[in-house]
């Protein structure tokens, strides 16, 4: 466990900058799973965690399946964020969303955070075989 | 072109902590002394009718910023009674967890405020009702300013009493419109408190009467309270169309009465005859506004409440 730990920090001290982003999504989705936990609803907790397992089995195997682990990382919230963005596009221009609660989440700054992970994330995806194949 | 990615990335990152600022609001000038007008007033600001001191002019309670407005004036509106307005802030998940994965939870403010009985009881008597509108650019002058003015009616009669045998609380829920979520919020608020309740009482639409027989609708599945009403309105030649529910298996979501159903409290639903058929045609849309909203019946509605509530903490 101590070494997976070690070698998930030398992964990530590769390229400081890839580190922080990659970093920063995982803290993002984790907070929202504990703060889904707190209110009895789970599955957010349980899909980061499964995420957080994944990068943590293979940062103990090679280099390569903690790339691998990354990019499925980066698809996933390519696909989050794209999601996101179509919904905002629907509510802003075609067909208003008829739930406040929905609708306000995914007004100009909601639109603003799905586009900030969504280029963070393609981000991760092309920079991760040249930062793991330094 | 590195850098103006940079710069795209960094404004966007502006663009997503920016809250909105606040604007104050403030109840406007004294309300009327007599009854209807108080109550004209205040769904004519709660609709759009009538503006309030700032000029602010309430057009819809549905975005978050419309039900921020609206419940300042809310919390003033309580501290008129002279008694304390309490946020309840509350958070809760979204109603299918796969939502949870990309969207935050709801999160809204009910208000509430206690008035104490004179004599030591542990009881408590609940009155609430919705204070947002049910779809953006809908006033909710009936949809509900009507249930909250006639709250607000029935407090401040019922402050004039010597005897008051049971505590009286008086809430406004948030997001009704969006499958309960503020009165089951308070739901679990009372049950966390552990407050000894009585009854709960919720009112939405009240406000339409095209027939004229000043009817007013109740639903519950207590037996008891629905004689208390009719018994109560009897007496004031007040026709009541009563609706018995099962609360075994209850799993409805259409007004803030459902939302307490499940937890086993006395609770009663009232407004106009919805389930009748003599109700606004004009509920969650923009006609919904002040011009439509029948004063003499609601007025009606708050003097027979006003008695039914009398006759339960009188007991």
């Amino acid at each position: 466990m101590k070494r997976s730990l070690q070698n998930m920090i030398d992964f990530l001290k590769k390229d400081l900058t890839f580190g922080a982003v990659l970093v920063l999504s995982l803290l993002y989705f984790f907070y929202k799973g504990v703060l889904y936990a707190v209110l009895g609803s789970y599955v957010p907790l349980i899909s980061i965690s499964s995420i957080l397992l994944l990068f943590f089995l293979s940062s103990e195997k090679n280099v390569k399946s903690f790339n691998r682990v990354t990019g499925l990382w980066a698809i996933l919230i390519i696909m989050w964020s794209i999601v996101r963005i179509v919904l905002s596009l629907v509510n802003q221009f075609i067909k208003p969303i008829p739930e406040s609660h929905v609708s306000e989440q995914l007004g100009i700054i909601g639109l603003a955070k799905s586009l900030i992970f969504l280029i963070g994330a393609i981000y991760l995806w092309k920079n991760r075989t040249r930062v793991f194949e330094k | 072109m590195r850098i103006i990615i940079k710069i795209v990335f960094l404004s966007l990152i502006i663009i997503a902590c920016t809250t909105e600022k606040k604007d104050s609001v403030l109840l406007s000038e004294k309300l009327p002394a007599s009854k209807i007008e108080y109550q004209k007033q205040i769904v004519g600001q709660l609709s759009g009718k009538y503006t309030l001191s700032n000029n602010t002019v309430i057009k819809s309670r549905w975005t978050k910023k419309e039900r921020d407005i609206t419940k300042d004036y809310l919390l003033e509106l309580v501290a008129t009674l002279g008694v304390e307005p309490i946020e309840h802030k509350y958070t809760s998940p979204n109603l299918n967890p796969a939502i949870d994965l990309i969207l935050n939870p709801f999160k809204g403010i009910n208000i509430y405020g206690i008035l104490p009985s004179t004599s030591k009881s542990s009881e408590y008597i609940v009155l609430g009702g919705h204070y947002d509108s049910g779809k953006r650019n809908a006033p909710g002058a009936i949809d509900n300013a009507t249930g909250l003015a006639l709250i607000f009616s029935v407090v401040k009669e019922l402050l004039k009493l010597n005897v008051r045998n049971k505590n009286i609380i008086i809430v406004f829920f948030d997001q009704e419109e969006e499958e309960l979520i503020g009165s089951k919020a308070f739901a679990k608020l009372i049950k966390e408190k552990q407050w000894d309740i009585h009854s709960i009482h919720c009112f939405d639409m009240v406000g339409w009467d095209a027939d004229h027989d000043r009817a007013m609708e109740i639903y519950s599945a207590s037996e008891e309270l629905l004689k208390t009403y009719k018994n109560v309105a009897s007496k004031s030649n007040i026709p009541i169309k009563d609706i018995v529910i099962d609360p075994i298996g209850y799993d409805n979501n259409s007004t803030d009465f459902d939302a307490f159903v499940p937890f086993g409290f006395h609770v009663i639903g009232a407004g106009e005859c919805y389930y009748h058929k003599d109700s606004s045609p004009y509920k969650d849309s923009p006609e919904d506004t002040f011009e439509t909203v029948d004063f003499d019946y609601l007025l009606s509605c708050s003097n027979l409440v006003e008695n039914i509530i009398k006759t339960l903490i009188t007991e």
